[in-house]
C-alpha cells in the first residue's frame, strides 16, 4: 500500500518561541488505514494538526501528504491542496450557523472542483450525494435538511461535519476530537459510521484525541508523546 | 462563486447589528446629500431671482444688505432714495427699462411691494423668464393687488378677495391700515423666487396708505378716508430701490460709477451678480463647515460599521476555520470581509438616497414657508454621485481592516481553533 502521510525528521517551532515545539523522527500512515493518535494537551496536537493540512510549514525536515511534499507548494497551493485532498472534521460547533444543513455540506465542494466532481461520479447531483451521505451516517430526516442547523443535536452536527468531510471522497480525512461532545455510545456509533464510509470511498483516516477509550476501534494507535522527540527534552 | 451568497448569508444571519449599521450609513448619507441639496439649492434659487437686471439702485449702504432686502425681501432698507433722483437717473439714455420697489408694509407676513407695471414687463427670473398670470391682471386701480402663488395658495385666496395690509414687517404687526381694504385682481404664476410670496400693489397705493401717517404713527385728526383717496393726485415722495436693465451691458460699469457718484443723493449701485459672488464668498465657510461635518458623520457612520464587524469577528472564528477547513483560502476570507462592509456601505447609501429623497419631500414645504427656499426634486448632482462613490471605496476599503486581522488570525490560527 502507497503512503498517504510521511513524516521525516521534523522539527517545528512556533515563531515566538525558543524550544521546538514538535520533533518527529519518523512517522508513516498508510491508505486507508485509520490511525488513532492520542495526543493529551501540551503534546503538540495542535501543531500536528497544522501541519498534516498545510496551514504551518515545518522548520526543517520533511511532510510529504499523498507524496506531494507541503514544503515545495506555495501557501495558494496548500490551501488548493487541502481542499482537493483532505476532510477536516473539528472538535464541536462545527457547522456554519447560517448555513443549512445540505449547505454546509455542499460547502466543500464550492471550494474544490475535484471534490465536486468525485461527487458527481458517484451520485447525479450534489444533492443526490449529499443525501446518500446523511443516508448512509443515519441522519435520514428530509425534516431536518433545511432547518437552521443550530436547532441540530451535537450527535446530529457531527454527522453532518462527518458527511462534509467525507463528500468528495478525499483521500485522507483528519479528525480532530468529533466525538469530545458526545457519549460514549453516540460515540462509538459515530466512529463506525465514519469507518464504513471511509472504507467505501477508500479514506484514510487520522483521528486525533486525548481520549484512549477509542483507541481499541483503530488499525493503529499512535502516542504522540512517545512520538514527539522534543517534548522529551523538555521534560 | 459561492462567497457572495455567504456574505449576504452570514450578513442575515447578524440582521439586527447590519440593519443598525446600514440605518446609520443610510443616515449620515442622507444628511451628506442634503447639505449638498442645500448649498446647491440656495444658490440656485438666489442666482435665479436676479436674471437679466444689471444694476440694483439703492440708498447708500453695503452692496449685500442692498441685494438682500431689494430682491430677497431679507431685512429691511437703511434708507429710502427719493423719487426725483429716480426719475433723474431712469432718464439715462443706456438705460432700456427700470422697475421702481418700494417696501416696508406686510401682509399676514408677506411682504409689500409697491411697484408700477413695468415690474410686470421687465422683471425677469430662472432662465430669462418674465412673470406670468395663473389668473387675472396686473393691477390698474388704486386698491388693487397682484399676489405671488404662495400668497393666494397659503391662505385660499382668489381674485376679488378683499385684503388688509399692515405697517410694517413681520407676522404680528399691529397697525393695520384697516381703513383702505385692497382686492386681489391678479394670482402669478409660480416662479420659485421670492415673488411668489410677496403682495405687489401700485407705488400710489402705498402712498396713499400712509397720507394720513405720520413718523410711523397714524394720525387720528387727519384721517382721509379710502374714498377720498382715490380723488387725489399720488405721487410718490421716496422709494426703497430700483433695478436697471440696460440696452449694452456694456456701459454697466460707467452707468454703475456716474450712479454712484450721483451727487444729489447718497446713492448706491451694485451689480447682482457680482454682490451674489460677495455672498457665496461668505456662505462658503459656513458650507463648508457643514460639509466637513456631513462628512464626518458619514465617516464615523463607517467607524461604527468597523466596530461592529470587528466586535463580531471574535464570534466567528469558528466560521471562518470552517472555510478554511473546506478549501478557502485568507484571501477569500479578506474578499468576504471587505465585500462584507461593502455590501453594508452599498445597500447604507441606497437608504441613504431613499432617506434623502424623503427628506426631501416632507421639508420641501416647511423649508418654503419659513425660509423660503425652494427644494426641486432633481436627479443626483455629478458632485454627489462623486462623494457617494468615494463613500463606498472607503466602505470596502475600511473592511480592510477586520479583513486583514481575519487573514492574519486564519494564518495564525492554522484550522484548530479552540472555544
Amino acid at each position: 500500500m502507497s503512503e498517504i502521510i510521511t513524516i521525516q525528521n521534523l522539527r517545528f517551532r512556533w515563531p515566538s518561541s525558543t524550544t521546538d515545539t514538535l520533533s518527529i523522527n519518523s512517522l508513516s500512515i498508510k491508505a486507508g488505514e485509520k490511525v488513532f493518535i492520542h495526543g493529551p494537551s501540551g503534546t503538540g496536537k495542535t501543531t500536528l494538526l497544522n501541519l498534516l493540512s498545510g496551514v504551518v510549514e515545518a522548520n526543517s525536515g520533511l511532510v510529504s501528504i499523498l507524496g506531494q511534499e507541503i514544503k515545495r507548494l506555495t501557501p495558494p497551493a496548500r490551501d488548493h491542496f487541502r481542499a482537493q485532498h483532505i476532510g477536516y472534521i473539528f472538535q464541536a460547533f462545527n457547522l456554519i450557523p447560517y448555513l443549512t444543513m445540505t449547505q454546509n455540506i455542499a460547502l466543500a465542494c464550492h471550494f474544490s472542483k475535484a471534490k465536486r466532481q468525485r461527487a458527481l461520479t458517484r451520485s447525479k447531483s450534489i444533492e443526490l450525494e449529499i443525501l446518500r451521505l446523511l443516508n448512509h451516517l443515519e441522519l435520514d430526516d428530509k425534516l431536518l435538511l433545511n432547518k437552521p442547523v443550530s436547532t441540530l443535536s451535537i450527535g446530529q452536527q457531527q454527522r453532518v461535519a462527518a458527511a462534509r468531510a467525507l463528500i468528495g471522497q478525499p483521500e485522507l480525512i483528519i479528525a480532530d476530537e468529533p466525538t469530545s461532545a458526545l457519549d460514549n455510545e453516540r460515540r462509538q456509533r459515530f466512529l463506525e459510521l465514519l469507518f464504513q464510509e471511509a472504507e467505501s470511498c477508500g479514506s484514510t483516516v487520522v483521528f486525533v484525541s486525548h481520549d484512549t477509550t477509542l483507541e481499541k476501534l483503530f488499525d493503529r494507535n499512535v502516542k504522540l508523546s512517545e512520538l514527539n522527540q522534543a517534548q522529551k527534552v523538555t521534560q | 462563486m459561492i462567497l457572495p451568497g455567504l456574505v449576504s448569508k452570514s450578513l442575515l444571519n447578524r440582521s439586527d447589528t447590519a440593519l443598525l449599521t446600514i440605518f446609520t450609513i443610510g443616515l449620515s448619507v442622507a444628511l451628506l446629500l442634503g447639505v449638498e441639496k442645500i448649498r446647491q439649492d440656495t444658490r440656485y434659487s438666489f442666482t435665479n431671482t436676479v436674471s437679466g437686471t444689471d444694476l440694483i439702485v439703492g440708498a447708500r449702504s453695503g452692496n449685500l444688505p442692498l441685494l438682500l432686502y431689494s430682491v430677497f425681501h431679507i431685512g429691511n432698507a437703511s434708507n429710502n432714495i427719493s423719487w426725483e433722483s429716480y426719475q433723474r437717473i431712469r432718464k439715462n439714455k443706456n438705460i432700456a427699462w427700470s422697475i421702481p420697489i418700494s417696501l416696508g408694509d406686510s401682509h399676514r407676513g408677506h411682504r409689500v411691494m409697491g411697484t408700477n407695471e413695468d415690474y410686470f414687463r421687465f422683471y425677469r427670473h430662472g432662465k430669462n423668464q418674465p412673470l406670468n398670470f395663473s389668473y387675472g391682471k396686473p393691477f390698474n386701480d388704486l386698491f388693487d393687488v397682484v399676489i405671488g402663488a404662495d400668497v393666494a395658495q397659503k391662505h385660499r385666496y382668489t381674485i376679488g378677495k378683499k385684503l388688509i395690509l399692515s405697517h410694517g414687517v413681520g407676522k404680528a404687526s399691529l397697525s393695520n391700515h384697516k381703513d383702505k381694504p385692497f382686492v386681489v385682481v391678479g394670482i402669478l404664476k409660480r416662479t420659485g423666487t421670492p415673488v411668489d410670496r410677496t403682495v405687489h400693489v401700485s407705488l400710489q397705493a402705498i402712498e396713499a396708505l400712509h397720507l394720513d401717517w405720520q413718523k410711523g404713527y397714524k394720525n387720528p385728526i387727519h384721517s382721509i378716508s379710502a374714498e377720498q383717496t382715490l380723488k387725489l393726485e399720488l405721487e410718490p415722495k421716496t422709494i426703497t430701490a430700483f433695478m436697471v436693465g440696460l440696452n449694452s451691458r456694456l456701459d454697466v460699469f460707467n452707468l454703475q460709477r456716474s450712479i454712484n457718484l450721483y451727487n444729489k443723493e447718497p446713492l448706491l449701485a451694485i451689480l447682482p451678480g457680482a454682490t451674489l459672488q460677495e455672498l457665496w464668498g461668505l456662505f462658503s465657510v459656513a458650507e463648508s463647515a457643514l460639509l466637513i461635518i456631513a462628512a464626518f458623520v458619514v465617516l464615523s457612520g463607517l467607524l461604527g460599521m468597523l466596530a461592529a464587524i470587528l466586535s463580531g469577528l471574535n464570534e466567528r472564528r469558528r466560521e471562518l476555520a470552517i472555510l478554511r477547513s473546506v478549501g478557502a483560502r485568507p484571501r477569500h476570507i479578506l474578499i468576504m470581509l471587505c465585500a462584507e462592509s461593502g455590501l453594508l456601505t452599498a445597500v447604507g447609501i441606497m437608504s441613504g438616497i431613499a432617506f434623502y429623497y424623503l427628506a426631501v419631500i416632507i421639508t420641501t414645504p416647511f423649508l418654503e414657508s419659513h425660509f423660503g427656499l425652494t427644494l426641486t426634486l432633481t436627479g443626483l448632482h455629478l458632485n454627489n454621485v462623486y462623494m457617494l462613490l468615494i463613500t463606498q471605496f472607503s466602505g470596502i476599503a475600511i473592511g480592510l481592516i477586520p479583513g486583514i486581522k481575519a487573514y492574519r488570525m486564519t494564518l495564525n490560527n492554522g484550522i484548530t481553533i479552540r472555544l
